[in-house]
């Protein structure tokens, strides 16, 4: 990491909703520009907590949240927007225009852009998201999986440093899931940071570099994916269990096997070693 | 919306309940003196204390306190009478007036007194039994259904309609628009999703009182004898009701007019 | 195993009213009494539309276009009401919130017995033994707004388990919990099942779960069941399933991906299993 300092600090912020109860104690992270980043917990664990508090929308009790040089306090949400794109779990929660074209113009419209500026974001992300074939349709009548797509797409119009993603797969199937998570790491890929927030840990696995483990408000672990991932009795003591196939690789670490975090990952590993152990 | 805890009013017949809130409308339609509606809304939070949900209570109505205050200064500004506090902004004067005040003092007492008992019931009462009582009153099932389901899912909707605020803002979206069209719509984002996740949710909902049988059940509404607090209520209903009708008949505030005796 | 057939479906094809395209085209499936089966398939292969014809929502109160012979303990759906037909078949939605909608959780419980005709007293010892059954009792009396997610698909299960019904039908109802309650809402299925002989059919994306608890796999794609056997047998077929979008248990892909390198006497369904193959694979001297 270079001198530059993180693109998100949460700097020991603590929160409650009530005067009875922290949701959220003593919680200091940094997360540096480029990450690809899994807030793992389970519920009450203080997740959704956090994220509402780095876009501005819960402002911490204790402590302070800066975003990309912004105090969360000194700024409203609408401002923060601009950095930071929030997408929530239940795209029905969001979508609201007739068509897609309008719920992308939506954001843009809400940062004040010239309506040249608006319109030419608009095409340029529907040919990004592939959703121009769709641009007419009313967005509610979009299968699940394209329904997340077009509230990604709306919020990365807007060119946020930052992307949020709060449970994006829950109560999708495999097909949407995929899609979702292999459209986070393109967008990642191109320089946009990523905080995912999920119950999933078989993507947590194969698609994060890194994952911050919150059980009742206090983070218990941060540290690089298969680290986090190889620490069953971590996971366990926060009521989650690490994917089938890292439980395997763990099982079989005693053979030489490299932990692998996905299914390809632990196919390749194995055809090495056995290629390995065949030229002794 | 019920409580987990419903405390003595739990045990209250619920047909009782709704006599109590008919009575307390009745007499907060009846009586305009500042005086009389103050005791009338004393006598309401008198039984939430006895029912010892006072406190819910109050918590519940203070979101809703903030509407109906502002209402209440609302007519303090725009009612025209004696200036009595005069606020200079830039190229006018804010003129709240004592006729205004007044007339203000009046609406917000009247609407806390027809809300609360309201409030009182809902959260201390069954839907099962809430259901039986609305029969008694002779709506039809259908109906009752209704009123009860709409009051059972409005938690949710205030929950909802937080979500769907926040998913908003987070994408610049800011209600800032003057003017009354301009806030109508800068509340579409809101609405719309906040509507059609009802109709979804409205959808599960009539496949689930169809599984539980509601479409053929004959309800035949079944009370268990009145309690000692259930007849305490019903007596308090019943002066309620009667000060109020008496006041008609006599032509003036007879509550008003026994104080001033006293 | 299998006992008698409870539910039969003999070339069933729906559709909605609103839609001119079928969802069901053509489904023949028997669920048998004291089976656990677990259904799979992306959205809009039309698992849900299935599960609405065992309890004869579908077509009764659907509508629509339905083809086809349904029947429920030997008797034709189209001749019972939802409400006669609840007492066989629970169904168990996704949207917990919308499927309680008394105040408690008890009143809840109390609707299908007393729609069944019972007095209170005998409903309300119904209800209290079935959610001491589910380990429910501390919820009797919680207001269904203040309970956790897998609380609240408790006490669902709770609402329809109270009308005796000997299948259970979860149409998604796991996929908004987090894990553990997930593992719980499983267990609590594989207890019905093995303790009381209810007939379970579990819709879930879960696929190492499901490939644990249940006896038996159905695929289904575009309205067809395009597979229909044990666990063991069914995920097998890895093309079928990328194909129907669906992913298999994390180990059972591993096998199937290595099956040209690695010696699988069977195909592994749990961790464990993978690794006893493995091992006993592997570790044998060249």
């Amino acid at each position: 990491m270079s001198g530059e300092p993180a693109l998100l600090r949460v700097e020991r912020v603590s929160f409650r909703y009530r005067p009875d109860g922290w949701a959220l104690r003593d919680v200091d992270l940094h997360f540096a520009a480029g990450e690809f980043t899994a807030i793992i917990g389970n519920n009450g664990s203080g997740k959704s907590t956090l994220m509402k508090l780095l876009v501005g929308l819960l402002k911490p009790t204790v402590g302070r949240v800066i975003v990309d040089g912004v105090d969360t306090r000194t700024a409203r949400v609408s401002q923060l927007a601009r950095r930071v794109g929030f997408i929530f779990q239940n795209p029905n929660d969001q979508l609201f225009a007739n068509t897609v074209a309008e719920e992308i113009r939506f954001g843009l419209r809400n940062l004040g852009l010239p309506p040249a500026e608006v319109e030419a974001r608009l095409e340029a992300t529907l040919a990004q998201f592939e959703l121009t074939a769709v641009r007419d349709l009313f967005p509610r009548f979009l299968s699940r999986g394209d329904k997340q797509k077009v509230c990604i797409a709306s919020v990365v119009a807007m060119q946020p440093r930052v992307l949020l993603l709060d449970e994006p797969t829950t109560g999708q199937d495999h097909r949407d899931s995929r899609a979702i998570m292999e459209l986070a790491t393109a967008l990642n890929q191109q320089g946009i940071t990523i905080l995912l927030v999920t119950h999933d840990l078989n993507n947590v696995a194969a698609y994060t570099r890194r994952v911050v483990v919150l059980r009742d408000g206090v983070v218990v672990a941060d540290g690089p994916t298969a680290a986090v991932m190889s620490d069953v009795a971590l996971l366990e003591a926060c009521s989650l269990v690490p994917p089938q196939i890292v439980r395997l690789s763990l099982g079989l670490a005693d053979l030489g096997l490299p932990l692998a975090l996905s299914v390809e990952a632990m196919e390749q590993q194995t055809r090495a070693w056995l290629r390995a152990r065949v030229r002794p | 919306m019920t409580l987990d805890e419903r405390g003595p009013l739990g045990q209250v017949d619920a047909r009782v309940k709704l006599l109590w809130v008919l009575a307390t409308l009745l007499a907060g339609l009846i009586f305009v003196q500042p005086l009389t509606l103050s005791l009338l809304l004393l006598s309401i939070l008198g039984v939430a204390a006895l029912g010892r949900v006072l406190g819910a209570t109050l918590q519940r109505l203070r979101s809703f306190g903030v509407l109906i205050i502002t209402i209440g200064l609302i007519f303090a500004i725009i009612v025209p009478g004696t200036p009595l506090v005069r606020v200079p902004l830039v190229g006018f004067d804010l003129v709240i007036s004592q006729d205004g005040l007044y007339l203000g003092l009046i609406s917000v007492l009247r609407m806390f007194v027809f809300a609360t008992p309201l409030l009182v019931t809902v959260m201390t009462t069954n839907n099962s039994d809430l259901i039986q009582a609305l029969m008694v009153a002779r709506l039809p099932l259908e109906y009752a259904l209704m009123i009860v389901l709409a009051l059972n899912f409005v938690p949710l909707y205030l929950a909802e309609f937080q979500r769907i605020g926040d998913a908003q803002r987070a994408r610049a979206h800011a209600v800032v628009e003057q003017g009354f069209w301009g806030r109508i719509r800068g509340l579409i984002p809101i609405f719309v999703p906040l509507t059609l996740n009802a109709i979804d949710r409205a959808d599960t909902v009539g496949k689930v009182l169809e599984i539980r049988g509601f479409s053929r059940r004959r309800f035949t509404p079944e009370f268990a004898p009145l309690t000692g607090g259930s007849w305490a209520l019903l007596a308090v209903s019943a002066v309620i009701a009667v000060v109020a009708i008496a006041s008609v008949l006599a032509g003036h505030d007879l509550v008003a007019a026994l104080v001033g005796l006293a | 195993m299998p006992g008698q057939p409870l539910v039969r479906l003999e070339g069933v094809r729906y559709r909605y009213p609103t839609s001119r395209d079928w969802v069901l085209r053509g489904v023949d499936l028997t669920l048998y009494e004291g089976e656990f089966v677990g259904l799979v398939g992306t959205t809009g292969a039309g698992k849900s539309t299935l599960c609405l014809t065992f309890n004869g929502l579908i077509p009764h109160y659907m509508g629509g276009v339905c083809e086809g012979h349904i029947e429920v303990a030997g008797r034709s759906t189209r001749e019972q009401t939802v409400a006669d037909l609840s007492a066989q078949v629970g169904l168990v939605f996704q949207d917990a919130d919308a499927q309680l909608i008394m105040s408690t959780v008890e009143e809840e419980c109390l609707l299908a017995p007393l729609s069944q005709g019972l007095s209170r007293a005998e409903a309300r010892a119904r209800a209290a033994q079935v959610l001491a059954e589910l380990n429910a009792t501390d919820l009797a009396h919680r207001a269904p707004q203040t309970l956790s997610g897998g609380q609240k698909q408790r006490a669902a299960i709770a609402a329809v388990m109270t009308a005796q019904p000997r299948l259970l039908v979860l149409d998604e109802a796991t996929s908004e919990l987090d894990a553990l309650s997930v593992h719980r809402l499983f267990a609590l299925c594989a207890r019905l099942n093995r303790e009381h002989g209810t007939t379970i059919l579990l819709v879930s994306h879960e696929m190492e779960l499901l490939a644990r608890y249940a006896h038996r796999l159905l695929l289904l794609s575009e309205g067809r069941i395009l597979l229909d056997g044990p666990p063991r047998a069914v995920l097998r077929e890895l093309e079928v399933f990328r194909r129907a979008g669906v992913r298999l248990p994390q180990v059972a892909e591993f096998a199937a991906r290595t099956a040209d390198c690695l010696p699988w006497p069977e195909l592994p369904l749990s961790e464990q299993e993978a690794e006893r193959l493995l091992r006993a694979a592997l570790e044998t001297p060249e």
